[in-house]
């Protein structure tokens, strides 16, 4: 720990417990100390990983498509809800270790195309920035086929199929069977940077690692990481009657925050904690974040996922520049992908918005220079069934996922693409597949790149699971 | 306190006055107000033992000074408590001689009072958002205004439980939101009713055909062919019924010989139930006319119960719950009507109902941590009652462990606040106005919640949610210390949420100017006259006696500012003192 960062936190702890009468001269100073920081640290040391979470359960065999030799197996299955081959974007697989000659071919939906309003992503695909995870899913060990499955051998996660309990153990993923409460990988990740001291960013006692722009999820929290959640919207600064400076507001917001410090109720005491780290953070980011500008043209308009997206930009160029903050996770999530019915319209509006987002979010952050720096990866609740419902699709278990970024060793598709016919090896039951790849080995991937040194204390599970590195990052 | 003067003029005529409910009102949408608010007059002046009657405001003392007892119970059995409330509640409770009996006496005379539906607001010339505000604005109006808040409440709650949300892009929008209001409507009507009659209405209910997509799931086109729609069969089974844990009647999961807990149903389980489900269908035609008609297009109807088309139905044999006491095997042939019927008694029969409905109307109205023993008393009412979801929430609320003092003190005792329960709950406090929340509505989602808005199925937050909170210096009874402390609603007081929540509250007490849509008159009077008079008002009006010494102190220090008058008037610092008090943490949480 440096001296200049000592006094930083000294500084800020003292800005903390001076309150809001002295907000304004938080900012000024904050402006300060961060171009002090950007002077002396290292800028070019900065990672940030973003999560965007599928919620409802993508259904991803119409994501990638198979095309060829395989696409009578597929349409068959899928029916009314196949991706027609015609209008499937092929993509360069060469790369892809597939199983046969006859299953390499594939295409992406045609929403994710070149067509789309400001590139897609399948030129970003093909550009190397973005990579494929293919049939990736919750485990707590490998399950061979479908038959070891019904043998009942295998340890299963907890409630295959239920979106809830299906999101905890993506979020978790720590080898337990996920019916507690649990820290998030994203959590423990943060959780092990912090212990090798690797990020100055958690030297600010009022902003997490940890930064979701939709809510409480499992995903980012820990024992002793408790996310950030705040708005695409804005930092908004909470609001005390009376005028500016005048008697009336001083008196009230002092007595107002100081009830946020006397313990009265076990939950009572965890909001009046979560409303004073809401108050502080909104008190040291709110004016350096409406000071900060984001390209908006390169997003889908109305989108929530742009919007949260952008607003991952805005907190990247603040902390990184700023802050002098090292290391973040965020989470941004889009939902709607729970396309039991009507899956045609809906899933392709959906994949149209995760494109346009994606592609926009990269471009961003090239613009920034950090195109090698952030890595934006999907997950989702579970993959669906193959086997169509008529003009949907129903819960199913693996599925593909998608990773951006400049880091990213993109142009292929990794992991394994099962055999896409119902009754295949992995079928369990309408073509919801066994994983392939289970969730840890992606995570641990992710947080190898990331610079854990531990990756099995981030995931704890990961012994199980032949490697620890599917192979889509690079260096 | 030198400036109070300036005031006097101003003093209310007497405490407790009524809102005068005749004031005039411009505009369409008022025009309806006022006509419900009137047959609302009719109601009150019709209630032989009249809990809200006007009597009951002349017979009350001011300030409030009713056991805390009185109020508590009104809040959980309420949308909040009012001053006619609690003061007529007092009264009966001096009545009956005892504060179980006239609890009791209160809730029977709430079942049988006639329920009010949801009033239509809707201007059929405005467009969906409009449209989702109108049904907003009647829920407001009936959960502030109406006389049966018991089965208000308890609408409210199997809102959360047999969820239906505007967030579906077709309920959002306008034949939707009338839909979503004409749903809200059935669960009203069949509150108190029977649970087994309340799912057939969900089931057959095309808002929910729609939502969960059951609506037009036909048989399997072959084995490979198309399959029935998972999704309805789903989220009965695991959501509005059995759960997906073999439940002991006390609540707790069995546990098999190895200690794992023994799921309720697998993946074939789901499957029969979904072709039970199917041939449901939009009702499209005349009556008597074909029910098929429009199966395959994209017509929708979200005004009558959807019909049943055979030809589309899966008659072969299905094998359902086996734990259930009704029939597990529904033979084939039987027809679309008895399949459902069968596969309905089949779910209603299972052990798993009785626990998992107790547990879950606790949670929506007394407490996130309820002991074994308390799920397991409510349970048997719910048994014993053949299933009356009525017999079971008046279990709930007399329970010993929902009324107990001693109970209520525990630092994890009872729940988070609901979120809109924090507006409601000032709004009957305070007499506000319709007029006034009209054109806040919009405003008005406390931690993102508003009526039947859910982001999904699972509610806006889920009964597991277990919030990192620091029990190591609290004394937990084992059942807490095994499982870990609940606390759905926090799932949704996130940073951002815990500020704009504060902004708004802050906006709907302090208004625009001077247009302040509570009527606070009494409390103006007693802030000039006998200010401690007003905090112990405020005490048993909002806390329910429990405001604490520290909010205490805060008041204080507002009434006891030495600034001026023209720095801080009087009207202002009564507005601030209730500001503290709501968006205080101990308001936040019911106890």
């Amino acid at each position: 720990m440096s001296n200049a960062n000592f006094s930083r936190r000294q500084f800020l702890s003292g800005c903390a417990a001076m309150g809001a009468a002295g907000a304004s001269a938080t900012l000024a100073n904050l402006f300060h100390v961060g171009q002090a920081v950007a002077a002396t640290s290292t800028a070019s040391d900065y990672k940030a990983l973003v999560c965007v979470f599928l919620l409802g359960g993508n259904d991803s065999f119409n994501m990638l498509v198979p095309l060829g030799a395989a696409y009578g197996d597929y349409a068959s299955a899928r029916g009314a809800i196949a991706v027609p081959e015609a209008s499937a974007i092929a993509i360069d697989s060469a790369g892809y270790a597939g199983r046969n000659d006859d299953h390499r071919a594939f295409g992406l939906h045609p929403a994710l195309g070149a067509g789309a309003a400001n590139g897609g992503l399948s030129a970003l695909y093909e550009g190397g920035s973005m990579a494929l995870l293919a049939n990736v899913g919750t485990l707590l060990e490998p399950i061979r086929d479908a038959d070891e499955y019904k043998a009942g051998t295998s340890r299963l996660p907890s409630y295959l199929f239920a979106h809830n309990h299906q999101q905890l153990q993506w979020q978790t993923a720590d080898g337990s069977a996920g019916v507690q409460a649990a820290a998030g990988w994203g959590g423990r990740l943060a959780e092990e940077m912090i212990r090798h001291n690797a990020n100055d960013g958690t030297l600010l006692p009022e902003l997490s690692m940890n930064i979701s722009l939709a809510g409480q999820h499992a995903f980012l929290g820990a024992d002793s990481v408790i996310p950030y959640a705040m708005s695409a919207s804005g930092v908004e600064r909470l609001v005390v009657p009376g005028a500016d400076g005048g008697i009336r507001q001083s008196s009230l917001r002092r007595t107002l925050l100081g009830l946020l410090g006397v313990p009265n109720h076990l939950m009572a005491d965890h909001l009046a904690a979560t409303k004073q780290r809401a108050y502080d953070v909104a008190e040291m980011l709110s004016g350096l974040y409406d000071d900060t500008a984001v390209d908006t043209t390169r997003y889908p308009a109305e989108s929530s996922l742009g919007a949260q997206l952008q607003s991952v930009a805005r907190m990247i160029d603040i902390s990184r520049n700023t802050l002098g903050v090292r290391r973040q996770i965020y989470l941004c999530t889009l939902g709607g992908w729970d396309t039991h019915a009507d899956q045609t319209v809906r899933q392709g509006a959906l994949l149209a918005e995760l494109g346009q987002a994606l592609h926009g979010f990269h471009a961003t952050t090239r613009a920034m220079g950090i195109g090698h720096e952030v890595t934006t990866f999907t997950g989702s609740d579970f993959g669906r069934t193959f086997n169509s419902n008529g003009d949907g699709s129903d819960h199913g278990w693996g599925g593909h996922q998608i990773i951006v970024g400049d880091a990213v060793a993109g142009g292929d598709i990794y992991g394994q693409v099962p055999e896409l016919r119902l009754g295949s090896a992995l079928d369990t039951g309408r073509g919801r597949f066994i994983p392939t790849t289970s969730v840890d080995q992606y995570a641990a991937t992710l947080a190898r790149w990331f610079g854990a040194a531990d990756i099995a204390t981030v995931m704890p599970n990961i012994a199980s699971f032949a490697s620890a590195d599917v192979g889509f990052m690079r260096g | 306190m030198q400036s109070h003067h300036r005031f006097a003029v101003e003093a209310c005529a007497r405490p407790f006055s009524p809102r005068s409910r005749g004031t005039p009102r411009q505009g369409a949408p008022f025009a309806r107000v006022r006509s419900a608010a009137a047959a609302l007059s009719v109601a009150f002046a019709t209630l032989a033992a009249g809990i809200t009657s006007a009597h009951a405001q002349t017979a009350c003392d001011s300030p409030l000074a009713a056991s805390g007892a009185v109020a508590r119970f009104l809040t959980q059995a309420t949308f909040g408590p009012t001053k006619e409330d609690i003061c007529a509640l007092a009264r009966m409770v001096e009545r009956e001689g005892s504060e179980a009996k006239a609890f009791e006496a209160w809730i029977d005379q709430q079942l049988n009072l006639s329920t009010t539906p949801l009033a239509d607001h809707f201007d059929p010339d405005s467009g969906n958002y409009q449209h989702s505000l109108s049904r907003r604005l009647a829920w407001f109006e009936a959960a502030v205004g109406a006389p049966d808040q018991l089965r208000q409440r308890l609408a409210f709650a199997l809102s959360e439980l047999f969820v239906v949300s505007e967030k579906d892009g077709t309920l959002s929008r306008r034949d939707g939101q009338v839909g979503l209001q004409r749903y809200y409507n059935m669960l009203l009507a069949n509150a108190f009713g029977d649970y087994r009659e309340l799912i057939e209405r969900v089931t057959f209910d095309p808002v929910m055909g729609h939502y969960l997509t059951v609506v037009r799931s036909q048989a399997a086109t072959g084995p490979d062919g198309a399959q029935p729609d998972e999704n309805y069969a789903r989220e009965i089974l695991q959501l509005m019924s059995i759960g997906l844990d073999l439940l002991r009647p006390n609540g707790q999961p069995r546990l098999d010989r190895a200690g794992n807990r023994i799921p309720t149903f697998d993946q074939d389980t789901i499957l029969a139930f979904a072709r039970a489900f199917t041939g449901l269908n939009y009702d499209l035609g005349e009556v008597g006319d074909n029910p098929c008609r429009g199966w395959a297009g994209r017509g929708t109807d979200f005004t009558r119960p959807m019909v049943l088309c055979e030809r589309f139905h899966d008659q072969g044999e299905k094998r359902l719950l086996a734990e259930s006491s009704a029939a597990a095997i529904i033979p084939a042939g039987q027809g679309a009507a008895r399949d459902i019927r069968d596969a309905l008694d089949n779910i209603a029969a299972h052990p798993n109902v009785a626990p998992f409905i107790a547990r879950r109307l606790i949670e929506r109205f007394v407490s996130s941590n309820p002991s074994p023993a308390y799920i397991r008393r409510v349970a048997d009412a719910f048994d014993n009652s053949g299933g009356k979801l009525g017999a079971t929430v008046k279990a709930v609320l007399l329970d010993d462990e929902a009324r107990s003092e001693r109970i209520a003190d525990r630092d994890y005792a009872g729940k988070m606040r609901e979120p809109l329960l924090l507006v409601t709950g000032l709004w009957r406090a305070f007499d506000g106005s319709l007029e006034g929340l009209d054109p806040r509505i919009a405003r008005i989602e406390p931690f993102g919640q508003s009526p039947q808005a859910s982001p999904s199925v699972f509610n806006f937050f889920q009964p597991e949610y277990q919030p990192a909170i620091d029990t190591s210096t609290v004394r937990l009874p084992a059942y807490i210390a095994d499982s870990g402390l609940y606390a759905p609603e926090l799932q949704v007081m996130t940073e951002l949420a815990t500020i704009q929540t504060h902004n708004d509250l802050r906006v709907l007490i302090h208004g625009n100017a001077n247009q302040v849509p509570l009527m606070l008159d009494d409390e103006l009077a007693m802030l000039r006259r006998t200010p401690e008079e007003l905090v112990t008002h405020l005490d048993q009006l909002l806390l329910a006696g429990t405001m604490s010494e520290a909010l205490r102190a805060a008041i204080a220090k507002v009434i006891e500012s030495p600034a001026s008058n023209s720095d801080w008037p009087l009207r202002q610092r009564l507005y601030d003192i209730l500001y503290l008090i709501v968006t205080s943490p101990e308001f936040a949480v019911q106890r």
